[in-house]
């Protein structure tokens, strides 16, 4: 079956460019960081060996990518806006504006929580990848991220309720 | 999600869900991306497609999609898919039209391709764009010019009536101005959607964008006054990392403390008032 650029850029597009956000990426510079995501790609694909999923491979450069990113952007001292989400244009004001701050709630969430706790919580909460798959990639226990994966859990829920509270409130 | 050890309740997962989508990319930024990888792979341009200028939204996206599968003519390789056992095999790529330019240091595609779990080492990216974030840069940077017709011609005439979805269009265009660096035209955006008659569920919205364009214009002086109504009129939780982001920062400093959700509603309140 032939594959082409496109349907392999089509099918990962998303990931990409939502795992990029995730790891601290401010929006204005995922598209540079999602090029050399796919640039690398390009160049490594001949090299995979089929022992997982593409997804999961696209994934594990994803990550690198991004996280020199951030380490980059923290080294030169920028202090950038990585919770700034841009609003939908299929849904009415109040709607886009209410998905907009839930999407930078769970930004800035994200974003806080130290480079462990960040992991599980992109690869088990966002991707929604299982548990083994989690552990496997990020080369820890099941245990150790099922532990913290409920304490994430806990955290999250407590943050979007006071969100909900607020909502509520106006 | 496969496992029961997540036990999200219904809310908590429509949140992560809607979170999901609006991370994902646009139409015409999934165009301008693609069109961006393949350029650097050295294929033959494709005219009209996310370069520089050309209209954002459906037009962009549309000529993407159609130019695309032309272009990647180029690029269709003879790679093999093997699905075996739920796994993916691939021969190697190769591009039959005219040799790539130098691609990316070799080394650093074979860190970033290395697995998740081993050390991270540090790699620089691309060059950047000159559309970032940070406020020094911002205002620095010059601010282009633009024809005049790039502003909404029904918002050129005085105040008249716009309604929602107008508004919300109106403001994805000024912030997809900013992005790219126009902010000259997300400033005149902005001014446009001020003396319309609106209504005030996106008005702390549009002054965040105006204080952005502001400081992308080296209007500091001018970026605090906004922020600073800003911060009086709206939740200063949701807005300050984006003012803390801005040339604005300042009025952080001296400006208001939170305020809370019944001032806030007592703000809108009046705002509606005001614009009625």
């Amino acid at each position: 079956m032939p594959l082409d650029f496109q349907e392999f850029f089509d099918a990962h597009v998303a990931l990409v460019w939502r795992v990029l956000r995730a790891l601290g990426v401010p929006e204005a510079h995922v598209p540079d960081a999602a090029q050399e995501v796919f640039l690398v790609a390009h160049a490594k694909l001949p090299e995979f060996e089929g022992r997982s999923k593409l997804s999961t491979w696209v994934y594990a450069i994803t990550y690198r990518v991004g996280k020199n990113a951030r380490r980059r952007f923290r080294r030169e001292g920028l202090h950038l806006d990585v919770t700034d989400v841009p609003l939908a244009s299929d849904d009415s004001p109040d709607a886009a504006l209410r998905g907009k701050r839930t999407t930078e709630l769970v930004l800035r969430f994200c974003t806080d929580l130290d480079d462990g706790m960040r992991d599980v919580f992109v690869l088990r909460f966002l991707e929604e990848r299982s548990l083994a798959e989690t552990a496997e990639l990020l080369g820890l226990g099941i245990n150790t991220v099922s532990s913290r994966v409920r304490l994430l859990r806990t955290q999250l829920e407590r943050t979007l309720s006071q969100s909900d509270r607020y909502e509520e409130a106006r | 999600m496969t496992d029961d050890d997540l036990d999200l309740d219904s809310s908590l997962r429509e949140s992560l869900a809607s979170a999901r989508a609006r991370l994902e990319p646009q139409p015409h930024q999934q165009g301008e991306l693609l069109q961006r990888v393949v350029l650097a792979l050295g294929a033959p341009v494709l005219p009209g497609a996310g370069l520089p200028g050309a209209e954002l939204g459906a037009a962009s996206t549309a000529s993407t999609a159609a130019g695309a599968p032309v272009l990647l003519k180029a690029l269709v390789v003879s790679a093999v898919v093997g699905a075996v056992a739920g796994t993916v095999a691939l021969a190697p790529w190769s591009v039959s039209e005219p040799a790539p330019p130098p691609r990316p240091n070799v080394e650093q595609q074979q860190d970033a391709a290395k697995p998740v779990a081993p050390s991270v080492e540090e790699r620089p990216m691309p060059p950047a764009r000159e559309k970032t974030e940070d406020a020094p840069a911002r205002e620095a940077a010059p601010a282009r010019s633009n024809p005049p017709q790039q502003v909404e011609p029904s918002l050129a005439g005085g105040p008249q009536p716009v309604g929602p979805g107008e508004e919300l269009a109106l403001l994805r265009r000024a912030q997809a101005a900013l992005r790219d660096g126009d902010a000259a035209l997300a400033l005149r955006l902005m001014e446009s959607l001020d003396s319309a008659v609106t209504s005030a569920a996106l008005s702390a919205e549009r002054g965040v964008t105006r204080v952005l364009a502001l400081c992308a214009l080296g209007r500091s002086g001018d970026a605090e006054a906004a922020a600073r109504v800003v911060l009086e009129r709206s939740d200063a939780a949701v807005y300050r990392p984006r003012v803390a982001a801005s040339c604005a920062k300042g009025v952080l400093l001296s400006g208001p403390s939170d305020e809370t959700p019944a001032a806030h509603t007592q703000s809108i309140d009046s705002s509606r008032k005001e614009q009625r």
